[in-house]
């Protein structure tokens, strides 16, 4: 536990819109350790990026704004009570890089991709001259598996296919020698064929670099295999948080379960349905003081609906730890 | 490379067939006039002798593409007929004329350009700020105030009250320079008005639209000061397409230039257009017609090369 | 979301502009009022002549007082402002009719009819609009009706490039394939699908253009191609006061204020409907 590289602590981020106010991050507490790649899942509009881009201070403001938290990454504390605190310039890229899900608008269109590495280098080594710069950038881009690097340095984004652009994203990190990467949905916008290259990818820059990972994604059948740990998230909360198996083998929350019955497995001998989670997830401009989950949850008992919203509290060794009321239900039962 | 050439290829080749088009539009004014224009030009009481003369001249009698491929021979010769309000040669008219109107144009478009630039990364880098909101109501009213009232205003205020400037004529800065200055002020400013606030607008909409974009996003999540990131990566995104609201503005300032030298009596291209029109000299316009078109499609041609220098996808790709 | 919440956003996203707004819809309804009851409005006509009150100044009778003819320049102005409503809400009017229907055109049909009509427009837009609109004045004759005619004419490029690239872009839209493909009538999916679709686009361009053509309306005039004398539009008034700026400043004045504010107002109520119905158009119109 002495190897926490980041820790983010009741993290409140909402959106001010002419009429209404979106609550996009509602106490979110999480860490990441040294070497480890943790993954944050969830459907969209969960607020698991907004979580990722508040870490980085990357919230448009306004409309958004960060309530309130505490982050501090490797002993820097980046945000106290809300308020950034640190100059951020000297983290982003720096320590923690960051890849987003849309390779194909990520890169400035008007730049040679050399030129755009040459900056994002010297932005944080300034002794570094464009010439080292440029080598570093090409190194990189050979590292990420892009075939002719120095004739790609010299291209502009749009002659490069969307996987080959994200690749050049993760190069970025690469070059940079980050201590943490965030990948938000890395793999969403590609085909299906190299969305695992790119998580290989993902995982040997992580071994080679000695850096840690967080994945932000919906899909848990991809990250399953890769994570070390998962939090779920649902309507701007962590409803469930562990160990991959923990999460995957013996889920406590409705929805994890939920989630793990609607990923498609393939396994000839088994006749199992795709099962989907039925309804929408709420509105986060209207939530009351209840379960955000209970009009969907096929569990609920009757502590639901008359109570307050479970707390996320210990479930389990390892940090397991649950949101939901049925979890003292089961607990009763085994004793 | 070889994809911009044809790109370039293609624009000029456009630019030659739209010349041709305006051409034969210029040529049909005075064939699609109602009843007979030799008549309206000349004045119902004229005498027959010079409306048969008119009509030799002018080659009425042939038949139409015969008519069209003389007035057209006529003008790669140079000679573009006669004016038959003022009796003179229409070429020479054009050579004493156009210097003028450019000296007036040429520097408005520059000035709105420069200053519409800076006027739109300020509002949108203070966005929301007083300097924003004062700057975007002024450019709102410059973009609805009628020039010809403004210059009226202008006139009135700095040349009668103040007595600071002239307003009335024109005077060569290659003549005297520093009358030039007082003299093409007021008229310059005034055409920049809309040109000006069009481009200000623009750029604020297109910067805060950029700052939004992904590729922005990621420069910041790499650390990039907000100095690079405004002044290189969000500028040149900002500025490409202005290219193409230029090639708009080259348009319109025809009008702007129309008021203000009508406005401060300044002898120039389109003070004659305003003219011809009010005594049916109908050969001057067509001959106008043509120049002014000819020289806004040849302003074009040029921003569309400079696009595609500045543009790498066109560069490379060509535009697809 | 209810149709009552709809219409409680589109308010307040088009008074989000705050008090420019409501005096923007001021000026227009004033406007409106102006030019639909001059004749109730003032006890003179427009075209009264009377040479005792020759360039007199304000009084209770002559609120602003009279021209070079004793004419009253507020009675001028009225029937000015209905002048500039006819020939702009007219030629508009034409001009988005047309324009629609020649780039509807053009846009679904992919032959060379298609080609023809791209052609013009290109060529007509390198004219410079100004000029094109003059020139056309002139062919059609200086009357009210001539100058709609111009007028919309010279307008009509803009919306034809709109609405084709509209058509284009609904028509590769899936839905409107999934429509072919069930073996929908074209035109059917041409009225039921592309044109309401397309309506609230050209409602905003509609608005954003009416000032636009008061203005150059009042331009002509004022240069005096456009609506002739003895006729009160704006444009005219401030070509007549701008001889006696020395001595009555207020009659080049008021006439040029006049067309300032309400080109203003149907600006900014132009940008505010645009933002109300559709925020993606802004900075494309």
């Amino acid at each position: 536990m002495g190897d926490r590289l980041l820790d983010c602590k009741n993290l409140k981020v909402s959106f001010f819109m002419t009429g209404s106010t979106v609550q996009a991050v509602r106490d979110v507490s999480f860490h990441v350790d040294r070497n480890e790649v943790v993954a944050v899942v969830g459907e969209s509009g969960c607020g698991k990026s907004v979580t990722q881009m508040s870490i980085m201070q990357l919230i448009q403001t306004p409309p958004g704004k960060i309530l309130s938290g505490d982050v501090t990454f490797d002993g820097i504390e980046l945000l106290r009570g809300g308020k950034p605190v640190a100059d951020m310039n000297q983290v982003r890229g720096n320590r923690i890089a960051m890849i987003f899900q849309e390779p194909m608008t990520s890169l400035n269109p008007v730049f040679k991709i050399g030129n755009q590495f040459v900056d994002v280098l010297r932005a944080h080594n300034k002794g570094m001259t464009k010439k080292e710069a440029w080598a570093l950038g090409a190194k990189a881009l050979d590292e990420v598996g892009i075939p002719d690097a120095e004739l790609r340095m010299r291209n502009y984004p749009f002659e490069l296919s969307g996987g080959m652009r994200q690749r050049v994203l993760i190069a970025f990190a690469v070059a940079c020698q980050a201590d943490l990467i965030i990948a938000d949905e890395p793999t969403t916008a590609l085909d299906v064929t190299v969305q695992a290259q790119v998580m290989e990818l993902l995982m040997d820059i992580k071994k080679k670099n000695n850096s840690s990972i967080v994945i932000v994604t919906h899909n848990l059948g991809l990250v399953s295999r890769y994570a070390d740990r998962i939090y779920v998230m649902y309507a701007g909360q962590i409803v469930e948080s562990g160990t991959s198996e923990q999460i995957l083998t013996n889920p406590q929350h409705p929805y994890t379960r939920g989630l793990l019955n609607a990923v498609p497995q393939i396994q000839a001998d088994k006749k199992s349905d795709l099962v989907p989670i039925e309804g929408a997830p709420p509105s986060l401009a209207k939530l009351d003081d209840k379960c955000s989950f209970l009009p969907r949850c096929s569990e609920k008992c009757d502590r639901c609906s008359t109570e307050a919203c479970p707390v996320l509290r210990k479930a389990g060794e390892d940090g397991h730890m649950v949101a939901c009321h049925l979890l003292d239900k089961e607990v009763r039962n085994e004793e | 490379m070889n994809s911009y050439i044809k790109y370039i290829g293609k624009r000029i080749l456009l630019s030659f067939l739209t010349i041709f088009a305006i051409s034969i539009f210029a040529f049909l004014i005075v064939h699609l006039m109602p009843g007979d224009p030799v008549r309206t030009m000349l004045g119902y009481e004229s005498d027959q002798a010079a409306v048969d003369a008119l009509r030799e001249e002018l080659h009425l009698n042939k038949p139409l593409p015969v008519q069209y491929y003389l007035w057209i021979k006529g003008i790669f010769q140079g000679n573009f007929g006669r004016s038959v309000l003022l009796g003179t040669d229409i070429a020479g008219l054009v050579k004493e004329k156009l210097p003028v109107s450019l000296w007036l144009t040429v520097p408005s478009i520059t000035l709105s350009v420069i200053f519409g630039i800076i006027i739109g990364i300020v509002c949108a880098t203070h966005r929301g700020s007083a300097i924003d909101q004062t700057l975007t109501v002024i450019m709102t009213t410059m973009n609805g105030i009628p020039i010809f009232w403004i210059g009226i205003l202008f006139i009135y205020l700095f040349g009668v009250k103040l007595r600071w400037l002239p307003f009335v004529g024109f005077v060569s800065p290659l003549e005297n320079f520093g009358e030039y200055i007082k003299h093409a002020l007021m008229p310059i400013i005034i055409c920049s008005f809309r040109p000006l606030s069009s481009i200000a607008r623009q750029v604020r909409t297109n910067m805060l639209d950029v700052i939004n974009q992904d590729y922005i996003r990621t420069a910041k999540a790499y650390g990039i000061s907000l100095r690079k990131m405004r002044y290189k990566y969000a500028l040149k995104n900002v500025l490409i397409p202005i290219i193409t609201l230029i090639a708009l503005q080259v348009r319109s300032i025809v009008g702007g230039s129309l008021l203000a030298e009508q406005v401060f009596s300044v002898p120039g291209i389109s003070r004659l257009i305003t003219q011809s029109v009010l005594n049916n000299d109908f050969l001057v316009i067509q001959a106008l017609v043509l120049v002014i078109s000819f020289f806004v499609v040849f302003a074009n041609l040029l921003l569309d090369i400079a696009y595609g220098i500045v543009d790498p996808r066109i560069r490379i790709n060509g535009g697809k | 979301m209810t149709r009552k919440d709809k219409i409680k956003q589109f308010k307040t996203t088009f008074f989000s502009r705050g008090i420019i707004s409501y005096l923007a819809v001021g000026f227009i309804a004033l406007f409106l009022i102006a030019a639909i009851f001059a004749p109730i409005l003032t006890p003179y006509k427009p075209n009264d002549m009377n040479l005792r009150n020759s360039l007199a100044t304000p009084s209770i009778k002559h609120l602003l007082g009279c021209d070079l003819h004793g004419r009253d320049v507020v009675t001028r102005l009225l029937y000015g402002a209905r002048v500039s409503l006819v020939v702009s809400v007219f030629s508009c009017d034409i001009g988005v009719m047309m324009g629609m229907a020649l780039g509807l055109i053009a846009g679904y049909t992919n032959g060379p009819l298609s080609t023809i009509i791209m052609r013009y427009v290109d060529v007509q837009l390198a004219i410079p609009p100004m000029l094109f609109t003059i020139t056309i004045g002139i062919l059609v004759g200086h009357s009210i009706l001539g100058l709609i005619f111009a007028l919309s004419f010279g307008m009509l490029p803009s919306y034809i490039r709109l609405m084709y690239g509209l058509v284009l872009s609904l028509k590769q839209s899936d839905y409107i394939t999934a429509l072919k493909f069930a073996n929908v009538k074209t035109s059917k999916i041409i009225v039921r699908h592309l044109l309401p679709n397309a309506f609230p686009t050209m409602m905003v361009t509609f608005t954003m253009n009416l000032g636009g053509t008061i203005m150059l309306e009042s331009t002509l005039s004022f240069l005096g191609i456009g609506i002739q004398q003895p006729t009160a539009t704006w444009g005219s008034m401030v070509a007549d006061g701008y001889q006696y700026i020395f001595d009555r400043p207020m009659l080049a004045f008021a006439p040029g204020l006049c067309l300032l504010l309400v080109v203003l107002a149907f600006n900014i109520a132009g940008d505010s409907l645009r933002d109300a119905i559709d925020p993606r158009l802004r900075g494309k119109l």
